[in-house]
């Protein structure tokens, strides 16, 4: 069990939360000018790193808020957003 | 004469609830608050003032705290989203704020006593022993999402959705029969 820390309800459960993927995946700025393979990239392509992920969460079964964490997907870390 | 013809989620359970003071003798009573009036209040920081003026009770901006005017308790569940227990009559009208009354969406657990929170401890991962009186908290007890208020002197009360309210209930008795 992994202990995400809310920033506004402070450290919880992690099957309170809701796992949203990489965060900082910025939509694109024209979506009508990308080939299929640039729309099929910025859709499912992700980093995956072996260590530290930028990452959202959500607060499901508390205040229901959107926030970013660190995780190292090794050891399971979790920390704030740098 | 009008006939109250309301039924609460726990009503028929009161004598059950009722063996569990005698069993633990007195260590621990269970008993449902039914029909207790509850609001939703979504209220942005500029309209803060407006709402509590309106409300007749300020509204908790630091998370997981409450705050008690007469009897209304207003309980933090997020930074824009408070929830106000009690009082009586419709929902005041808001202006540039919202207000929903969500009576019927949970029902309330009420738990007292010295035993109380070793009970709750069998299914909630948050330490409930170091939270005082006047907390609130948002969470998951035997997989059912509640929310949790503690009251003094030594009231816990279990919101609970009237769905999942019969659920719950079971998972209190039974883990009575485990302490």
């Amino acid at each position: 069990m992994m202990i995400i820390t809310c920033p506004w309800c402070g450290p919880r459960n992690e099957t309170e939360f809701h796992y949203g993927g990489e965060a900082g995946v910025a939509y694109p700025a024209d979506p009508g000018v990308l080939s299929d393979e640039e729309w099929g990239r910025f859709l499912f392509v992700r980093s995956n790193p072996k260590g530290v992920l930028h990452e959202r969460w959500s607060h499901n079964a508390g205040c229901r808020r959107w926030f970013s964490v660190h995780r190292d997907t090794v050891t399971h870390e979790v920390g704030p957003a740098r | 004469m009008t006939v109250d013809q309301r039924r609460s989620p726990l009503g028929g359970l009161a004598e059950e609830f009722a063996q569990i003071a005698v069993r633990t003798g007195g260590r621990l009573r269970i008993a449902e608050q039914p029909y207790l009036r509850q609001l939703n209040v979504r209220a942005g920081a500029d309209a803060l003032a407006a709402a509590a003026a309106t409300l007749g009770l300020a509204l908790p901006t630091t998370p997981n705290t409450v705050i008690r005017t007469g009897d209304l308790t207003a309980l933090w569940l997020g930074p824009d989203d408070w929830l106000v227990l009690g009082g009586q009559g419709p929902e005041p009208t808001p202006v540039g704020w919202g207000v929903v009354d969500v009576s019927a969406q949970r029902t309330a657990i009420v738990l007292s006593g010295p035993a109380a929170v070793g009970l709750l401890a069998h299914g909630c991962a948050l330490d409930l022993e170091r939270m005082g009186s006047d907390w609130c908290a948002q969470t998951m007890l035997a997989r059912a999402n509640v929310v949790l208020s503690g009251f003094p002197p030594d009231e816990i009360r279990v919101l609970v959705r009237a769905s999942f309210a019969s659920y719950l209930a079971s998972w209190l008795l039974d883990a009575v029969m485990a302490m």
